[in-house]
C-alpha cells in the first residue's frame, strides 16, 4: 500500500523552506495509501 | 522528481526519479545535491530546464523586482511545453501578459495561486466559483512580515525584535526592504489587477508607503483612540484603468481588516454579483505556501489546458 502512484515527472527550480515543505507534503499525499488524494482529480 | 536546480546547493538530475526522501535528509550541506546527479552536465538554469525531463517545473526562487532571473526560467519552461506552478511573485506581476499568453500559446498551464495568501484560495475561488462576474475593487491586507510588525507594535512590542521573529521564521523576505517598503503587497496587488480585474497596472506604477519603526508613534496614538493602523493595498477602477495603492491607514476598530493579527492576512472583493467577499487567512507558515503548489498541481492534472 506504499507504492508510488507516478503521474508526471516534477522538477523544482528552487528548494529552500517552501521547497522542502512541498517535497515533504509530496511525499504524504501521494502515495496509493492516500487514494482519498486522488479521487477528486 | 526528476531535477531540482538551486541556487546555493548545486543541481540534480536524475530521469529515473531522485530520491526525494534522501535529499530531504541531506541537509544544506554545500553543494550537496550534486551526489544525486545522474543525468545531463548543465551549465545554467536555463539548461536545466531543458534537460531536466519534467512534464512540471514548480519555480520558488526568491523575490527580485524585476522578475528576473526566474521569468526567464518559466518562459523556457513554458516555450519548452512544461507545465509551471510558482509562488514566485516577481516574474508573475512583471511579466503577466507574456506568460500567461505563451502557456495559451503552448498549451500548458501557468499557475500562480501561492502568490498572493499562500495556498488559499484566491484566483481559484474567483476562477471557478464566480461566473460572469465583474470584479469592481478589493482591498486588504496582502503582507504577513509588516502586519505582524504592526500588531506586535501596538502591543508594545519594538518594531526591531518583531522583525528578528519574522526573519527567523522563515517568513520575511530575503531582503526584508522589500517587505518593509510595501513592495511585497504592490507586488501582491498588481498580480491580483492582472489575473483578476483586467488591468495592465505594474508593481512600480502602484502608489507605495511602508512601514518603518517611526510607524510606532502612529500605531501607538492610533491604539489611544481606540483604531488600528494596518498596511492596506487597495485597487479601484478609474476612467478605464485599475488604479492601486499600498500604504499605512487608520482604520475604525468595527472594520474587518483592524481584526487582523499576527501573520493573517485578509482580501475583500467587491464584485457586481456578491457585492462584497471576505478571504482571510488566520497565522499562515510556510506549510500553506507549499500547499498552494500541491493546490496548482491538482489543478493542472484536472484541467491540463487552460
Amino acid at each position: 500500500m506504499t507504492q508510488e502512484v507516478r503521474l508526471l515527472n516534477l522538477a523544482f527550480i528552487g528548494f529552500g523552506h517552501v521547497g522542502i515543505e512541498f517535497a515533504r507534503l509530496l511525499i504524504s499525499r501521494c502515495t496509493s495509501a492516500r487514494p482519498w488524494v486522488w479521487s477528486a482529480v | 522528481m526528476t531535477g531540482i536546480a538551486t541556487l546555493d546547493h548545486g543541481m540534480a538530475i536524475d530521469h529515473a526519479g531522485l530520491p526525494l526522501q534522501k535529499v530531504i535528509r541531506a541537509g544544506k550541506s554545500v553543494p550537496y545535491l550534486e551526489r544525486f546527479h545522474n543525468g545531463p552536465a548543465c551549465a545554467s538554469c536555463t539548461d536545466f530546464v531543458r534537460q531536466c525531463g519534467a512534464d512540471v517545473l514548480f519555480e520558488m526562487s526568491v523575490l527580485d523586482l524585476t522578475g528576473e532571473p526566474a521569468a526567464t526560467y518559466i518562459r523556457e519552461a513554458l516555450g519548452a511545453g512544461l507545465h509551471v506552478a510558482t509562488v514566485n511573485k516577481g516574474p508573475v506581476a512583471t511579466h503577466f501578459r507574456q506568460l500567461t499568453r505563451l502557456a495559451r500559446l503552448r498549451g500548458v498551464r501557468f499557475l500562480y495561486e501561492g502568490t498572493v495568501m499562500d495556498g488559499t484560495p484566491v484566483f481559484n475561488l474567483v476562477r471557478q466559483t464566480l461566473p460572469a462576474t465583474r470584479i469592481l475593487s478589493i482591498h486588504g491586507i496582502l503582507n504577513s512580515t509588516t502586519n505582524y510588525i504592526l500588531s506586535q507594535m501596538e502591543q508594545g512590542g519594538s518594531f526591531e525584535s518583531a522583525l528578528a521573529y519574522v526573519q527567523d521564521q522563515g517568513i520575511a523576505e530575503a531582503d526584508p526592504a522589500l517587505d518593509l517598503d510595501g513592495w511585497d503587497a504592490a507586488m501582491k496587488l498588481s498580480i491580483l489587477i492582472q489575473a483578476m480585474m483586467g488591468g495592465t497596472t505594474k508593481p512600480d506604477e502602484i502608489r507605495r508607503q511602508g512601514i518603518s519603526e517611526e510607524t510606532g508613534r502612529l500605531v501607538r496614538a492610533a491604539v489611544r483612540r481606540e483604531r488600528r493602523i494596518r498596511l492596506v493595498a487597495r485597487a479601484y477602477r478609474h476612467g478605464g484603468q485599475v488604479i492601486g495603492k499600498v500604504e499605512p491607514e487608520e482604520l475604525e476598530m468595527f472594520d474587518p481588516l483592524a481584526s487582523m493579527r499576527g501573520l493573517s492576512n485578509i482580501l475583500v472583493i467587491n464584485t457586481d454579483t456578491m457585492r462584497e467577499l471576505a478571504i482571510l487567512e488566520n497565522n499562515p507558515s510556510v506549510r500553506q505556501t507549499a500547499f498552494a503548489l500541491f493546490s496548482d498541481l491538482v489543478t493542472l492534472l484536472r484541467r491540463p489546458q487552460a
